[in-house]
């Protein structure tokens, strides 16, 4: 099916967006066009040679990037003993939910504190007690974010 | 869709420590790679891929097969850590941040212009905005597909197609006017 933006249909006004988009080398172009765009480019040598220049140049000017980076020994390790301390079910890729200790014994002294105050101060009405309860256990167990759209994280 | 790491992803859920070294093994230069073109900062590259890695732990057990490949998944991670890193780093308002440095060590001349050259190359994809960036780092570099890069970035297709096109006329013109003999004639209007 043809889209606006003419993908669907091999020509010379697609040939020259896949090339500005993708590059010159047909590995990159999108590949349900590929085999259209290459067989476009073949009948039109001459114009593809000429539209292609630009798009070569640059692609060969990126691969001039090249990043060398050093053993990558040590953090394959790190992130390996990382592993067994960090697996918790039910997070998905949202924020940080580690086997911690800290926070159920922090929701524990929060409902402790909770019922001092009550204790002193008279016993509030019901759903002042329900929001002081959910103040308490949502700042002790952080939920994580579900699914693939998560977002930034971090 | 056929994701490659699925298997590796379901082993680990499982608790295979096996499996979850060889995906390591597999997929950490990539994560690496990524942090580094957008962050232009090893060590702060090697602190995303790490993260990366410690969200898939966590999500492996959950992992819904056929939603998405992991490696995809794992781009988008990769980008939005990036992205908060880049965001605080304006915050801070530090000027040599991500700023790349010429390696002392060579010296010949050829390496020289290597260096300039691939210099030129990142200081212009720094000077990106970042959705236009992360296009190109995902589409040239990492070669991921439209569709996969499209995934990672949360854009249609359509979108994707409009950030590399802004991104690289961006690069060509920046190449152009920072390094015009590095870029053997781009920007000259060849097309």
């Amino acid at each position: 099916m043809a889209r606006s933006d003419g993908a669907g249909v091999m020509n010379r006004a697609r040939m020259e967006a896949i090339l500005a988009a993708y590059g010159a080398s047909a590995s990159r172009w999108p590949a349900h066009e590929r085999a259209d765009a290459q067989a476009w480019a073949a009948e039109n040598a001459t114009d593809f040679a000429a539209m292609a220049g630009e798009a070569e140049a640059l692609d060969a000017a990126l691969a001039g990037d090249v990043r060398e980076h050093g053993d990558d020994e040590a953090l394959t390790q790190r992130i390996l003993a990382t592993r067994a301390d960090n697996v918790v079910a039910g997070d998905f890729g949202g924020r940080r939910v580690a086997n911690d200790w800290r926070r159920p014994a922090a929701a524990l002294a929060a409902c402790a504190v909770l019922g001092l105050a009550i204790g002193f101060t008279g016993a509030p009405r019901s759903d002042d007690i329900a929001m002081d309860l959910d103040a308490a256990f949502g700042a002790a167990f952080d939920m994580p974010a579900a699914g693939f759209g998560e977002g930034a994280g971090g | 869709m056929h994701d490659p790491d699925a298997e590796l992803l379901r082993r680990i859920g499982e608790g295979d420590a096996r499996a979850a070294e060889q995906l390591v093994r597999l997929r950490l230069p990539r994560m690496i790679a990524v942090g580094r073109r957008m962050l232009s900062n090893a060590a702060e590259a090697e602190d995303v891929a790490q993260e990366v890695f410690l969200r898939v732990w966590r999500i492996a057990p959950q992992w819904r097969t056929g939603e998405a490949k992991l490696e995809t998944w794992m781009h988008r991670v990769a980008l939005n850590l990036c992205y908060d890193r880049l965001r605080r780093r304006r915050e801070v308002n530090d000027p040599d941040a991500g700023l790349a440095s010429i390696d002392p060590a060579q010296s010949a001349p050829d390496a020289i212009f290597a260096q300039q050259r691939a210099m030129a190359v990142r200081a212009a994809l720094d000077a990106l905005p970042e959705r236009q960036r992360a296009a190109i780092v995902l589409c040239h570099f990492q070669e991921l597909s439209n569709i996969d890069a499209a995934l990672a970035l949360e854009i249609s297709v359509e979108a994707l197609e409009s950030l590399l096109s802004r991104g690289r006329r961006a690069l060509k013109a920046a190449l152009a006017s920072r390094a015009g003999d590095l870029m053997g004639g781009v920007g000259d209007g060849a097309v």
